[in-house]
């Protein structure tokens, strides 16, 4: 996938010169640069509203505000505050969270509020959802074959051995490749955090 | 690299949900594909009877004047900013079914349109809006789906002057990748 269409984006939005057009193009509302952004970030983004809001139809209501919001805002976008994984995010964040709060109704009276803020499930919040997503953004970044290897150890629960069984690769090559995966993605985790400083 | 221990990484791919690793296939971006204006539908044309009867029909609604221009002194041959444009019901769509679609123009020209009386949208096909010129000209403005309400709201991007335009249109898509207009519309009303 680090070979995919669209290095301007995957090289980060401060990355270098390659991503400087491609925020220059952002800021004209170049079309093709807003189909480029829509096909990196878009499955990202509807996965997040689709986890979050549990609820697909919702989620594509609100997929289509938060791409409707990056295209009215594009001209304003700052890679100097944050990387476009983020700015974006912080969008699908908010409208989640105004979509939630649309269907929570009112307190009648103070006595209500309790039992209105309770919530079921801390780690299925818009916010502890939106770090995993971010990390789900990266995943999609690395090599088709690092991606596989790790999806077949923490999705599917394989051991490394297992791996090396099911594949047909070497066992010293899964575990090569495995620590690369992890050393690669580690990277491009520190890199975003360390780019992102959300507005 | 961080000091931050291998564990940590771990642990956060084995929090990931499962959509995460099978992410669902996203819906068409909210703004039209790009020059959509040189696309058009093969067999796809607006016919003189159509637009007279889809006049007809608004006539009867008693919409025929709907057309609400803001401030009220723009000629009737163009489409000002802030126009609102009454959507009637056509071919196979509920008789009861309306819409409105109000068009804004300059540099984030955008509509926002509201719709009733649809059928919900299926698995495999969605709706569309279209601007629709006097030669048959057509632009996307974009594709929406219609829950179980048959009520929806959307407001998309409009990259270009509305007022070259004779009608808005929403048709009925079939899901298979055809970006062209169906020729199946369910609202379609005057700009003018």
């Amino acid at each position: 996938m680090a070979s995919g269409p669209f290095p301007a984006l995957r090289r980060g939005a401060t990355g270098g010169p390659s991503s400087r057009r491609f925020v220059g193009r952002l800021h004209k509302r170049d079309r093709g640069a807003l189909d480029e952004l829509y096909a990196e970030y878009a499955p990202t983004v509807f996965g997040y509203l689709v986890n979050t809001l549990r609820d697909r139809g919702a989620a594509e209501d609100v997929h289509q505000q938060v791409f409707l919001e990056v295209w009215q805002r594009a001209p304003d976008y700052d890679p100097r505050r944050a990387t476009l994984l983020t700015w974006i995010m912080t969008i699908a964040r908010s409208r989640a969270i105004d979509e939630l709060r649309r269907r929570v109704p009112e307190p009648r009276d103070p006595g209500d509020g309790p039992e209105l803020a309770a919530d079921p499930d801390p780690d299925a919040s818009p916010d502890a959802l939106i770090e995993r997503w971010r990390v789900a953004h990266l995943l999609s970044r690395l090599r088709p074959e690092e991606s596989d290897l790790l999806r077949l150890r923490f999705y599917e629960g394989l051991s490394q051995s297992e791996i090396a069984e099911r594949t047909g690769v070497p066992l010293g090559t899964v575990k090569m490749r495995m620590v690369s995966a992890l050393g690669r993605l580690r990277e491009m985790i520190d890199e975003e955090e360390t780019e992102a400083v959300p507005a | 690299m961080s000091d931050r221990p291998t564990d940590d990484l771990e642990r956060r791919l084995e929090a990931l949900p499962r959509e995460a690793w099978d992410r669902p296939v996203p819906p068409p971006a909210p703004w039209p594909p790009e020059q959509p204006w040189r696309v058009r539908a093969p067999g796809f044309s607006l016919r003189p009877l159509t637009a007279a009867l889809a006049a007809a029909a608004l006539i009867a609604l008693g919409v025929a004047g709907g057309v609400l221009v803001s401030g009220g002194e723009d000629s009737p041959d163009t489409v000002a900013s802030g126009t609102t444009v009454a959507l009637a019901p056509l071919g196979d769509a509920d008789p009861t079914a309306a819409g409105e679609a109000t068009l804004t123009e300059g540099e984030t020209g955008e509509a926002v349109v509201e719709v009733s009386g649809l059928a919900p949208s299926g698995d495999s096909d969605f709706y569309e809006l279209w601007l629709i010129g006097e030669d048959g000209e057509l632009v996307s403005l974009g594709s929406f789906r219609v829950p179980g309400s048959g009520e929806a709201k959307l407001r998309v991007p409009v990259p270009v002057d509305p007022s070259r335009f004779s009608f808005v249109d929403v048709s009925l898509e079939p899901d298979d990748g055809d970006p062209g207009h169906s020729s199946d519309s369910v609202l379609r009303g005057p700009t003018t």
